[in-house]
Parts: C-alpha cells; sequence; structure tokens
C-alpha cells in the first residue's frame, strides 16, 4: 500500500522526469527555429558566392575559351554568334531605360499618393489605392503580353508620325514606358505609407500659418515623407533592373549600342541573359551567370547611391528645420 | 487666399487627378486589351486541352456499318454537314496557322466511328482512338460496294458538302480515319503550375513560419538579428532571374545527389521555396505581434510550456495572417516566370512530371511571345486565367485580414 509519503515521491520523479522532457521539448525546438532563421538568412549569401563563383569562370577558363573582362565590361558589341561579349552598352541601356522609367514613375506616383492620402476622401480614396494594388498584383508577363501588343504598337505609330521608322515598335522608349508602369505601384504604394506616417502636428502647424491645404501637402507633408519616398524609388528601380520577362519580349535585343535614339532596339541585362536559351552548356550559357553578377552589382552599388543622396537630403533637411 | 494661389492650387490639384487618371487608364487598357484578344478563344477545349497537337490514325477492323440512320441535332448550323449514316457532322474552318479544317461539330453516342483503334506504331497501338467534337478529320478511307478502298476528305481538297454525302451514298465499311486533335490548349501548364505552387509551398512554409517564430519569440536585439534581418530583407531585393541562376548553381547539385538531373518541377519549387522565404517571413511575424502577449502570458501562468504555448496558442490565434501570407506565396508563384525559365525549362508538356522539365501558366506565356510570331490570342487567354487566380487571391487576402479586424474589435 502506497504512503503518503511515497505518492509525493514517486509523482516528483514523475514531474521531474515530465518537467526534464518538456524542456528538451523548448530546446529542440527553439534550436529548430533558430536554424530556420539562419538558414533563411544565408539564402542571400550563398546566392551571391554561388552566383559569382560561377559567373568568374567564363574570364578564368583556358585561353581559347576565355572572355576578356576588359571587353566585358566595356565592349559595345554583343555576338554571342561570333564570340563576342561585350557587355558595355548593355549596361549603359540598362541604366538608361531603368532611370528613366523610374524617374517618369516617380512624379506620377507623388501626386498619387497625395491624391490618394489628402485629397480624395472616403469610398474614392479607397478605388484609387485598388487600383494601385491591382496594378501591383499583376504579373510581369501580364505586362509584357501588354507591352508587346499595345506600347510597341503606340511607339510605332509615334515614330511613324515622326518619320521614324522603328523596329515594330521595339525600342528604348516602349522599354521605358513599361517600366514605368510597373515601377509606378511600388512607388505609390511607398510614398502613400510614408505621407499617412507624417504626424498630424506638421499639417496642422502649416494650416495655422496660413498655408492652403494644397501648399500644406506638397510644401510641407511630401518632404517630410521623403524617406518613403526614396525607399520607394529605390524599390522601384531594383524592379526595372531586374525586370526580365516582359522587358525581354519588347526590347528587341540589339547587338550594338549604346544608342542614344529613343526609337532604336535595345538590349538590357535581364534580356541578354534571355536570350538563346537553348544553348545549356558552352560558353554561351555560362556568360549569362556573368551577366547576372554585373546585375547584382548595378542593383547594389544603385542602392548604395540612392541611400547616400537620402542621407544628404535629410541632412540638409535638419539643417532646415 | 489671393487669386495666384489659387490658380496654383487648382493646377497642383489637376495634376494629381491627372496621375492618377494615367494610372487608371492604363489599368484599363491592360484589362481591355487581354481580354478583348483572349476572351472569346478562352473555352474549354483551351482551358483543359493539349497544348501540343496529335495526329491520330485510326483502323476499323472488320465492323460492319450498321443500317441505323442518325438524327442530327436541331441545333446544328448551316455550315455544318451531318453524315446521317455516320452519324456526325463537320465544318469547314480556318485554324490558327490559316489553314482549311474539317472540324468535327457533333458525334454521336453510337456513331461506327468511336470504334476504332490507333495503329500508329507506339505506345499507344491499339489503344482505342478519339473521335469527338473538337478534331480535324482529313481523310476517311472506306470500302464501297465493288470492294474498292476510296479515300474522301479535306486532303483532297474536297468540300465537306462533297465528301460527306459520297461517304453516305457510297461507304459499306469504313477502313482507316486520319485526324487531328488540335492544339494550342493549357491543360498541362495549368497542371505544372498546380504542382508547382503544392511544392513550393511544402518547402518554403515550415522555414518561412519557424524563421518566423524566431524573429518574434526568440531573437534578441542583437547584431546577430539584425543580420538576420537585413539579409532576409535583402533577399526580397534580389531580382527573380538571379533566383533562377541560384536554382541553378546552388540547388541543381544538391537535387543532384538524389538523383535528379537537368530542369524540373522540384528544381523549380525549390528556387521558387527560396524566393518566398522574405513574403512569408514578413507577413508570418506580422501576424504573430498582432497576436496580444496577454495569451501566450495566460498560456505560460497556467503551466503550458514555451513550445505548447507557441503551437496551441500563438501560432493559432496568427492563423489568419499565416493562411494570408500563404495565399500571397501562391499568387507569386502564379505570376512568376523569370525564376522558372532556367530551372524548369521552356518545353510546354501535356502531361508534366514532377522530376522532368515543364512550363507553368506565366511560362508558357512567354514561350508563346517568342519568336517570329507572337501567339498573342493564346497568350492572352492564359493572360486572364492568371490575372483571374492572382486578383481572386489578393481580393481573399483582403477580405481576411478585413474579417479579422472586425474579430479583434468585437
Amino acid at each position: 500500500m502506497e504512503t503518503a509519503k511515497d505518492f509525493f515521491t514517486s509523482s516528483d520523479v514523475k514531474f521531474a522526469a515530465i518537467r526534464k522532457r518538456r524542456r528538451r521539448t523548448d530546446v529542440l525546438f527553439k534550436s529548430l527555429f533558430r536554424i530556420a532563421g539562419i538558414v533563411a538568412a544565408m539564402m542571400v549569401i550563398l546566392i551571391i558566392i554561388f552566383v559569382t563563383s560561377r559567373g568568374v569562370r567564363p574570364f578564368l577558363g583556358s585561353a581559347e575559351e576565355r572572355v576578356d573582362l576588359k571587353v566585358f565590361l566595356t565592349g559595345s558589341r554583343w555576338r554571342a554568334d561570333q564570340g563576342i561579349y561585350g557587355l558595355g552598352f548593355v549596361i549603359i541601356n540598362t541604366l538608361i531605360v531603368s532611370v528613366t522609367g523610374g524617374l517618369l514613375a516617380l512624379p506620377l506616383a507623388i501626386l498619387s499618393a497625395v491624391l490618394i492620402t489628402r485629397i480624395a476622401k472616403g469610398k474614392l480614396s479607397v478605388l484609387l489605392t485598388t487600383i494601385v494594388e491591382t496594378l501591383a498584383a499583376i504579373p510581369s508577363v501580364v505586362y509584357g503580353v501588354f507591352a508587346a501588343g499595345k506600347i510597341t504598337v503606340l511607339v510605332r505609330d509615334l515614330g511613324n508620325i515622326f518619320g521614324i521608322s522603328t523596329y515594330g515598335g521595339n525600342s528604348s522608349f516602349a522599354v521605358i514606358l513599361l517600366l514605368a508602369i510597373m515601377t509606378y505601384p511600388t512607388m505609390t504604394t511607398l510614398a502613400v505609407s510614408g505621407i499617412r506616417a507624417v504626424p498630424k502636428e506638421l499639417d496642422f502647424a502649416s494650416l495655422a500659418l496660413g498655408a492652403t491645404p494644397t501648399q500644406t501637402s506638397f510644401k510641407v507633408i511630401v518632404p517630410a515623407a521623403r524617406s518613403s519616398i526614396a525607399t520607394g524609388f529605390t524599390l522601384g528601380l531594383g524592379r526595372a533592373f531586374g525586370e526580365a520577362t516582359a522587358v525581354s519580349m519588347i526590347a528587341g535585343n540589339a547587338l550594338t549600342g549604346p544608342s542614344w535614339n529613343p526609337f532604336d532596339i535595345t538590349r538590357t541585362l535581364t534580356s541578354t541573359m534571355l536570350t538563346g536559351l537553348h544553348e545549356t552548356a558552352g560558353l554561351d550559357y555560362e556568360i549569362r551567370f556573368s551577366v547576372g553578377v554585373v546585375l547584382m552589382i548595378v542593383i547594389v552599388s544603385m542602392n548604395l547611391l540612392v541611400h547616400a543622396a537620402k542621407r544628404r537630403l535629410e541632412k540638409k533637411g535638419s539643417a532646415i528645420s | 487666399m489671393t487669386r495666384i494661389r489659387k490658380i496654383k492650387d487648382t493646377v497642383m490639384q489637376s495634376l494629381t487627378w491627372l496621375a492618377s487618371g494615367i494610372s487608371a487608364w492604363v489599368l484599363v487598357a491592360i484589362l481591355v486589351f487581354i481580354f478583348s484578344n483572349g476572351w472569346k478563344l478562352l473555352d474549354r477545349t483551351v482551358l483543359l486541352g493539349d497544348y501540343h497537337a496529335r495526329n491520330i490514325v485510326s483502323g476499323f477492323g472488320d465492323i460492319q456499318t450498321a443500317d441505323v440512320v442518325f438524327t442530327p441535332p436541331a441545333s446544328l448550323g448551316d455550315d455544318e454537314v451531318a453524315s446521317t449514316r455516320y452519324g456526325f457532322a463537320v465544318r469547314d474552318e480556318i485554324d490558327k496557322e490559316k489553314n482549311h479544317v474539317h472540324t468535327i461539330t457533333w458525334v454521336d453516342d453510337r456513331s461506327p466511328l468511336r470504334n476504332g483503334t490507333i495503329t500508329t506504331a507506339g505506345p499507344t497501338q491499339g489503344h482505342k482512338a478519339p473521335f469527338d467534337a473538337g478534331m480535324n478529320i482529313n481523310k476517311l478511307v472506306f470500302i464501297d460496294a465493288s470492294g474498292e478502298e476510296v479515300s474522301v476528305g479535306r486532303f483532297k481538297q474536297q468540300t465537306p458538302q462533297e465528301w460527306i454525302p459520297l461517304l453516305d451514298s457510297e461507304a459499306k465499311q469504313i477502313a482507316e480515319f486520319h485526324g487531328k486533335v488540335p492544339g494550342g490548349g493549357m491543360r498541362g501548364s495549368l497542371i505544372a503550375t498546380l504542382m508547382l505552387i503544392g511544392l513550393s509551398l511544402f518547402f518554403s512554409v515550415p522555414i518561412g513560419i519557424f524563421a518566423a517564430i524566431y524573429l518574434y519569440a526568440i531573437a534578441k536585439q542583437n547584431r546577430l538579428t539584425t543580420f538576420v534581418r537585413s539579409s532576409i530583407e535583402l533577399l526580397a531585393g534580389v531580382p527573380s532571374i538571379i533566383f533562377s541562376m541560384m536554382g541553378i548553381t546552388l540547388i541543381f547539385p544538391i537535387i543532384r545527389l538524389f538523383g535528379l538531373s537537368g530542369q524540373s518541377i522540384i528544381l523549380g519549387s525549390l528556387t521558387m521555396a527560396v524566393l518566398l522565404l522574405p513574403v512569408l517571413i514578413r507577413q508570418t511575424e506580422e501576424a504573430l505581434r498582432s497576436v496580444p502577449p496577454s495569451y501566450a502570458q495566460a498560456s505560460l501562468a497556467l503551466g503550458a510550456t514555451q513550445t505548447e504555448t507557441l503551437f496551441r496558442v500563438v501560432l493559432p490565434a496568427a492563423r489568419n495572417g499565416i493562411f494570408s501570407a500563404c495565399l500571397l506565396a501562391v499568387s507569386r508563384i502564379i505570376g512568376e516566370s523569370a525564376a522558372l525559365i532556367f530551372t524548369m525549362g521552356t518545353a510546354i508538356q501535356d502531361s508534366p512530371a514532377v522530376t522532368s522539365g515543364a512550363t507553368s501558366l506565366a511560362v508558357q506565356i512567354y514561350v508563346l511571345m517568342g519568336g517570329e510570331n507572337p501567339n498573342f490570342e493564346l497568350a492572352s487567354a492564359i493572360s486572364i486565367v492568371i490575372l483571374i487566380l492572382v486578383l481572386a487571391l489578393n481580393l481573399t487576402v483582403k477580405v481576411v485580414s478585413a474579417l479579422s479586424d472586425k474579430k479583434g474589435k468585437a
């Protein structure tokens, strides 16, 4: 027969065992969570390491298979069929179309954000937000189909008016328009949330000083939200640089460049990566990874540049206030 | 307010309207373009049909034609010619390659032409041959009263009005049928997309949720956490075509250890799994943070362990947010193209398998738009499907979050 004392000791042992097991589960799961977090964090580093190590191969290979790095970075001809890989003009073209597209979208995004947050009320504001969200949700291939069917036709007709013949509308100009459309939602969303986060006091102070609501919006609120707007601009540019399928449908893949004529065909880093997909071996295939490395470098440097500009803006802003 | 100020304000205000007007106009233009090009094409055969056309040659053995007279349905149009002895009707049409084809528009269930077996050598030899509405008839061989073989049909440049009466009056027995199951469908890509969604979520969701729990519950305010956060932030900014490159250089060698080689849906979904991590982690962490801390405190105070609290209290309370995160991930998978072009390839498959390459719907659009003559109609039809799916998913996310907001307030 169990005495009271026995009962307590035995259950103490039982509880101790349970507690130990529970602690072990806690520790196990905690380490699982930690591993998942670190794996997720490692991915970006792994991407950089693996893509770069593959991307440098064409410059290190045997003499007859080697691509000259200087030619690669500064060249103005891309003739995969002749083994000439000059990416220099492609980098310039990419910068031109992406930055121009982004700069075209930025004022539209800021203006729309002001309308959504400060002028339109109730249902209308919701409707305008929905339009922006829908544009953001449309996948890039669908934009590509639209661009190939409508934007190029528009550009071709515009070219005809000026007496410029185009390659069926495939041109830098078409790519710029497409990228402006595709970056607009990102920039608008960020501008809207930036404007919403501006403290009400600024608004009230400006109005109390006698400024009109419109003056307040553009002279006080938008400048106060510049940090978010700059972030939106960077994100938009990132999308513009990295956009592949839609751009490659209308870029026209020029073989030489850079071309300063907006009605001329162009070639971007991403459209270069997507050409001649049927190869799965050889230099023609390997060179894509090198182009990918260049794309990553371009995006990172663009980010740093905008970041630096943002810092300077902020410094200027604090000097004024 | 001075007059000049008033004018300036009006100008600025009109500019904001103009900017939003442009975006609305662009959205309408996209929708009108896609729907006007693809809507008329989008029917059952396109949605659920094969992409690749298939030629059929079938034989009929000694099957004699019974003396049945079939009555064609009253709904047949004037341009459709019916064979009352063999129970089918055809129409002269122009196909996508601008050729005349004789398309079957009606087949009676008891039609003797349904009893053919495939005669071309290959794995399907001896199988029952299809003879259905939507197929094209190129040639029919029959045996007439004198025992001679007679060939009729489109390949002899005959119109249906010429060869069908001939068939009805002369034929004693059908010998051979040459036809085509027309392609241009999206079923294969639809199936591949579903496989891709399932596998990507299977690989991605557990890691995403666990990583979010790490950031929410375990990570301390230190440099490691800052590093983890900014790395995930960076991952979100990596263009999808770079993920494609990662799939080839990093994941491909790993799955090769398991005996898989080449482009495959597995490779594509593992690549997508990495691509989806930032979305999943960010959304899940946000959902976890929206759970009131008192829930976890109450559970811990009642003696539950941390693991029990997480899995039985916090995660269930955040389930709406996590569900939304998964839906956003699905919508991203459906729309993704660049990350899949290198990892899954660009060969459109009619019966995809997870261990071999295939195209998702988005990649099929990309393939159709390539080359000299882009197929706008089919690309737009697939775009409609993608748009409907993606917009419906986004709408569901909004509804779910609106519902849980309401519940939170109550």
